[in-house]
């Protein structure tokens, strides 16, 4: 099990270190010289040297990757072009909005998927699975820039329930968290019915029955118990979705997230700000992923006892 | 005496798959008195396994029961509500499934599973329940039962786990065992265990047994009385001497004279010609009648009555019904010959030999983070044998002992890691490119599964003529096509199957495809890997006598890996028994059967469920299960269960001694002292 | 074929069709026309006017005109290449595999869309960086399910049986691996195609994608929400066109994935 546990740690050390050198390579995706980009037309020579210099962008690519690393390993982010703020300041109230904003979304995604992915599998067929596999089948076909501004126009606009944007009112967070939310939840009821219909075939379902064993035990101690790892790295992987999906959910909303940082960032050309939050995101993705894979290792008596 | 414990009468269940209904169980009558174990034997897909899990009501959700009623003591079981079948499932009857390592559930304590219906039926709880749990797993043969009780299947074998199987539908006390296949996942000596212990809870508990079976020899190991089923009706009915002695209807009879075996050795074996008739068709007649070879015309016509044949036989054939004493004794159809007399005679080959010395195949376990080799699986750890020209070598093991690793590194589709592989005198082991590739002409494989073997997206002109085009045999399409049909013919294919895909046929046709693809670029020696094991009984037989003939036909070499010690019998000239990795005995096969001399040998023998109902056998029974090749034991591997092990025997490796012409065994206890 | 399946298919035929043939149409997509600003549809035109007067069904088509293009390059271009890098590791395996298959993890790492909307943001606007930004991050979707399958069919006693036969490689991997994994990577196309519409829609909606004044849906969509008060005509038709797009798409996903479910790819095959 030991062993178990040092080769996911030792594979989460590789990817994130693959990650972090593809989030350091991005900035030389920017075309042409990244400094002159970054400042416009009207800069002076002095100023671009300095950037240059400051960035690191005058020594050899190596060494700005080693360089680069070795920030990362003291928390430096370094800071903002536009503010001049440290980055490490200004992102770490965005972080927690976001999180805020992550959590509900996945409240919604769980509340909803569970029970109607459940409900589905255990009803294979019939109506109540048909209507499932229908709904489901829309709220992943509709795009969350446009679910989201029909849920204002629906609920903040004609009936003018809940607020149109940002995060001081209360129950702002309601129209952010199921516009992130509803295509997950969809998502999840599909993942949830496909591997309980997959433990709903397994012999030793059959041999619970055969055992006399009422419905709801087969279903909650033999069925449930075996489909809840696989679910588990599914609500992971749904971190991913929750993620990317923020970054288009706070800009509709003005919620003052990583996702909207990134975006604000992007159009100011403040690169060192875009790095930092790209990187945050798929850090804490990897991590909360390989997190949810150790987890069910050490849930799964198979992978326990090895 | 009061009436039978089960009785079922004119049971039918439904199959709703789109389309008319299949029939899998239609209108069968039996019962089943206290105490004695009741077979329900027939061939896969003749609705057996259906027909238990009907009788716990727990059909799969496309099926429906049409008619009839089970009655349990006095209750209609398909009239009392669901909450009280409940009742009934697990407490008064109990079920054990084929497959072992699917049964059980993987996340959940063994002793947890057994536990279970002891709180449901017992009302245990607690200590109380945990003791007993420790008390069942005992009564199983469950070595350290307190550990055992906490561990998860995955860390059981296969054998131990049908045990537990067996402890689970032990906890409710119950009066009706149905053991549906119980054995066949097994290994022959697994096998012999579980059906010993089956034997031993219904001496102790007087439980009965319903046991769901296709093999004729646990059928004579096990059963009080017999019912055949074929498809979806029960044929004959009869208590186990007169079924053993002789059995009434055509098809139990078929089922008896397609056994391989000893005494048909040299001659084809009967088969079954045609398949089971699909059954969501409308039968007239009889349903065996179109595969019966003592059919006269009443048979398509009217459906036999269920004759009352006396002595407790009931049989449902016209043949048997005194109101039709006078049919003509020639209707008889004569079987169709296996082999294509006719067929395109090829070229005679000069004989070939196969010469294996001291084959190592060692595979490298790795571990960690930096995938460190931490130990190594001695599949194969030195093993020499040798095929002589036109004649069949069986090497012959239980699962895991390294038979099919064997073949594979001598096909040169796994590699090697030591020792040598002569063909013809050339060496195998060191071919490469274009040589290998020339090489594969003369050796070619056949596969266990034959539909795993065959590309889904191929036809079967494509599929045979493969070979053809990677060797470069036939000049044009026209010409290999050409050759297609006639090896097509020469399996006893019709030549029109070219054009159809796999899924289209049959097992056995599977098979028969397989044949001529290798046959496609004239090998001298086959390779096959348990050819028939995927096949039922009658279907079996067609492949073995197509062997047989094709080997007299063309002088190929077989080496014939197989766990299926009757076919070696009937089919092989020399053998091979292999244990963890090496071969412990080998010699002409009449003498090894007769006279084996390693203990193992002689177990295995034993193990096997023998159809000749003669009993007084001396019976060998293996402690423990084969070890893990990573770890083989010391000196002679097989000491740790062998029953006539001495000290000296976990020392050092045995060499191999003669006992005969022609005959070795790598055994201490047969070198002179 | 279902019904629903059926329409699905026909819906993703017209798109084709309409874009296609957009050209001939004679669509005057950014014709300004100050008096028709947000008129709402009507007879005369049936999608009505944006904010600058221009006419919607004209820029809707435009609009779809962009979708397909950027789906025709990502798509095929994605699944070709991450096809041959999956199926070549799992033929190949030991060194170069493992390479491969870190260099997909790390790939896989980056949730969603993040690593497009960051490249297309680093690299600029434009269709063409869209096209460059989505295809880096879809090939590996490709990549690990052929790997997958490769790996699969590659133990498939078929393969053993063609090596025991003497076929080259190549010929092994032409008719016995590409015929069996041809058709899960048509299905992971399918539900491709609804992620290339929808990324770069999304991209266009953030302000890194197709440029003004081309028409893209998630531009359109990005102007409509700017006058939902006043104009909702313009957020709901760009928005209806890309749900029926993306509901054809998952659809048609959905039957090919039925259609290949093992469970009932066997109840299809007659009893042997």
């Amino acid at each position: 099990m030991i062993g178990f546990l040092l080769t996911r740690l030792f594979s989460l050390a590789a990817v994130a270190l693959g990650v972090v050198s593809l989030v350091f390579l991005l900035l030389h995706l920017v075309p042409g010289d990244p400094v002159e980009v970054m400042l416009g037309e009207s800069a002076t020579p002095a100023d671009r040297g300095e950037l240059r210099r400051s960035l690191g962008l005058d020594q050899p690519i190596a060494v700005q990757w080693a360089r680069y690393l070795g920030k990362l390993s003291h928390g430096q982010l370094g800071e903002s072009l536009h503010s001049r703020e440290p980055i490490v300041e200004l992102v770490t109230g965005r972080v927690r909005a976001t999180a805020q904003l992550g959590a509900a979304a996945l409240v919604v995604s769980i509340a909803i998927g569970l029970p109607l992915g459940v409900g589905a599998a255990l009803r294979d067929g019939r109506r109540l699975d048909r209507a499932a596999l229908a709904l489901t089948a829309l709220a992943m076909s509709i795009p969350s820039f446009w679910l989201g501004p029909m849920l204002i126009l629906l609920f903040s606009i004609t009936l003018g329930w809940l607020p149109v944007s940002g995060r001081a009112e209360a129950g702002a967070i309601v129209l952010p968290a199921l516009t992130l939310g509803i295509p997950l939840a969809a998502a999840l009821t599909r993942m949830v019915r496909a591997s309980m219909l997959q433990v709903l075939s397994e012999d030793y379902l059959r041999t619970a029955r055969a055992k006399g064993l009422p419905p709801a035990r087969v279903t909650v101690q033999h069925a449930l118990r075996n489909a809840a790892l696989p679910i588990m790295t599914v609500l992971g992987l749904q971190l991913g979705g929750v993620l990317a999906g923020a970054i288009i959910t706070e800009t509709i909303f003005q919620w003052p997230g990583l996702g909207q940082l990134t975006i604000e960032s992007i159009q100011r050309r403040d690169y060192p700000v875009v790095q930092a939050c790209v990187l945050i995101i798929s850090l804490t993705y990897v991590v909360v992923n390989a997190a949810t894979d150790m987890l069910c290792g050490l849930l799964d008596p198979r992978v326990r006892m090895a | 005496m009061t009436g039978p414990l089960l009785s079922v009468s004119d049971l039918r269940v439904h199959l709703d798959t789109g389309g008319p209904p299949a029939r899998v169980v239609d209108g069968i009558s039996f019962s089943i008195r206290a105490g004695e174990t009741f077979v329900l034997l027939g061939e896969s897909g003749c609705g057996k396994s259906m027909t238990a899990l009907a009788l716990l009501r727990l059909l799969p959700p496309a099926g429906r029961y049409a008619s009839g009623s089970i009655t349990l003591g006095s209750t209609d079981l398909l009239r009392i509500p669901e909450q009280a079948m409940r009742d009934v499932r697990g407490r008064r009857i109990a079920m054990i499934f084929q497959e072992p390592q699917t049964a059980l559930n993987p996340v959940l304590t063994v002793g947890a599973q057994v536990g279970e219906v002891l709180a449901r039926h017992r009302g245990l709880r607690g200590a109380a329940m945990r003791d007993r749990v420790v008390e069942l797993l005992d009564d199983v043969g469950i070595a350290d039962p307190r550990r055992r009780a906490e561990e998860f299947p995955h860390q059981l074998s296969g054998g131990m786990k049908q045990r537990v199987m067996i402890a689970m539908a032990l906890a409710g006390g119950p009066d009706l065992l149905v053991a549906d296949e119980p054995t066949t996942a097994l290994d022959v000596t697994m096998q012999a265990q579980v059906l010993q212990l089956l034997r031993e809870i219904k001496e102790r508990t007087g439980m009965a047994i319903l046991l769901i079976t296709h093999d004729l020899g646990v059928v004579a190991e096990m059963a009080d009385r017999i019912a055949v089923m074929y498809a979806g009706q029960i044929v004959e009915e009869a208590p186990r001497t007169e079924f053993l002695g002789a059995p009434l209807h055509p098809y139990s009879r078929k089922l008896f004279e397609s056994l391989p075996d000893e005494s048909r050795r040299g001659a084809p074996l009967a088969v079954i010609e045609g398949v089971v008739p699909p059954l969501n068709t409308e039968f007239r007649g009889c349903r065996f009648e179109t595969r019966c070879e003592r059919r006269w015309p009443t048979c398509a016509l009217l459906p036999p009555k269920w004759i009352d044949a006396g002595a407790g036989r009931y049989v449902r054939c016209h043949l048997h019904d005194p109101a039709m004493r006078d049919i003509p004794e020639g209707v008889a159809r004569a079987g169709r010959a296996q082999t294509a007399a006719d067929g395109p005679r090829q070229k005679s080959h000069a004989a070939a030999t196969l010469i294996v010395r001291d084959l190592q195949v060692h595979f490298p376990i790795q571990r960690g983070i930096l995938r460190r080799t931490v130990g190594h699986v001695y599949a194969v750890d030195g093993l020499t044998l040798a095929v002589p020209p036109a004649s069949t070598l069986a090497l012959v093991g239980e699962s895991g002992c390294g038979k099919t690793t064997t073949g594979k590194a001598i096909a040169r589709l796994l590699e090697a890691t030591g020792g040598e592989v002569r063909f013809d005198g050339i060496d195998v082991l060191a071919l490469r490119g274009a040589a290998l590739r020339r090489l594969r002409r003369e050796i070619q494989f056949i596969f266990q599964d034959p539909y795993a073997s065959m590309n889904p997206r191929m036809n079967v002109a494509d599929i045979v003529a493969e070979g053809m085009v990677a060797q470069g045999i036939g000049r044009t399409a026209a010409e290999r096509l050409q050759r297609v049909d006639s090896l097509l013919h020469q399996v006893g294919l019709d030549p029109g199957a070219k054009s159809r895909y796999p899924h289209e046929f049959s097992g056995g046709q599977r098979q028969r495809i397989c044949i001529a693809r290798a046959l496609a670029v004239q090998p001298r020696l086959v390779i096959c890997d348990e050819p028939t094991s995927a096949l039922d009984v009658s279907v079996q037989a067609q492949i073995l006598n197509l062997l047989r003939t094709l080997q007299e036909e063309l002088g190929l070499s077989y080496l014939f890996i197989t766990h299926n010690l009757a076919v070696v019998r009937y089919l092989a000239h020399e053998v091979a028994v292999m244990y963890l990795g090496r071969i412990v005995e080998r010699g002409p096969v009449e003498e090894v059967m007769a006279r084996p001399r390693h203990p193992y040998t002689r177990a295995l023998l034993s193990a096997v469920p023998q159809v000749d109902p003669e009993t007084g056998r001396e019976r060998i029974r293996l402690r423990g299960e084969l070890p893990s090749p990573s770890s083989p034991p010391s000196g002679c591997h097989f000491h740790p269960r062998c029953p006539v092990a001495e000290p000296r025997c976990r020392e050092r490796y045995p060499a191999a001694v003669s006992v005969g012409p022609d005959h070795t065994a790598h055994c201490h206890l047969l070198a002179p002292p | 074929m279902s019904a629903a399946a059926r329409l699905s298919l026909f819906v993703l035929i017209g798109w084709a069709a309409l874009a296609a043939l957009a050209p001939l149409l004679r669509l005057t997509p950014d014709a300004i026309s100050l008096p028709e600003i947000m008129q709402p549809p009507s007879w005369a035109s049936w999608l009505g006017h944006d904010d600058l007067g221009r006419p919607m069904a004209d820029r809707l088509i435009c609009a779809l005109r962009t979708s397909l293009l950027v789906v025709g390059i990502v798509v095929p271009l994605s699944a070709a290449s991450g096809a041959a890098v999956g199926v070549a590791a799992a033929w190949r395996g030991g060194l170069f595999d493992a390479c491969i298959a870190r260099l997909m993890d790390v790939f896989l790492a980056f949730p969603g869309t993040l690593l497009a909307i960051a490249m297309a943001g680093l690299l600029g606007p434009g269709i063409g960086n869209v096209v460059i930004a989505l295809t880096a991050v879809s090939w590996v979707g490709y990549a690990r399910m052929a790997r997958a399958q490769a790996y699969a069919v590659k133990t498939r006693e078929h393969v053993h049986a063609a090596r025991v036969l003497g076929t080259p490689a190549p010929a092994i991997l032409l008719r016995h691996v590409l015929p069996l994994i041809a058709a899960p990577l048509l299905m992971e196309a399918t539900l491709g195609v609804a992620g290339v519409i929808l990324a770069e829609a999304g991209l266009s909606f953030l302000g890194l994608g197709v440029q003004p004044p081309s028409a893209s849906l998630g531009a359109m969509l990005r102007d409509g929400t700017a006058y939902m008060l006043v104009a909702p005509h313009m957020v709901i038709v760009p928005g209806l066109a890309l749900l029926a797009l993306m509901l054809a798409c998952n659809t048609l996903g959905d039957a090919l994935q039925h259609r290949l479910d093992p469970r009932r790819t066997l109840s299809l095959m007659p009893a042997a």
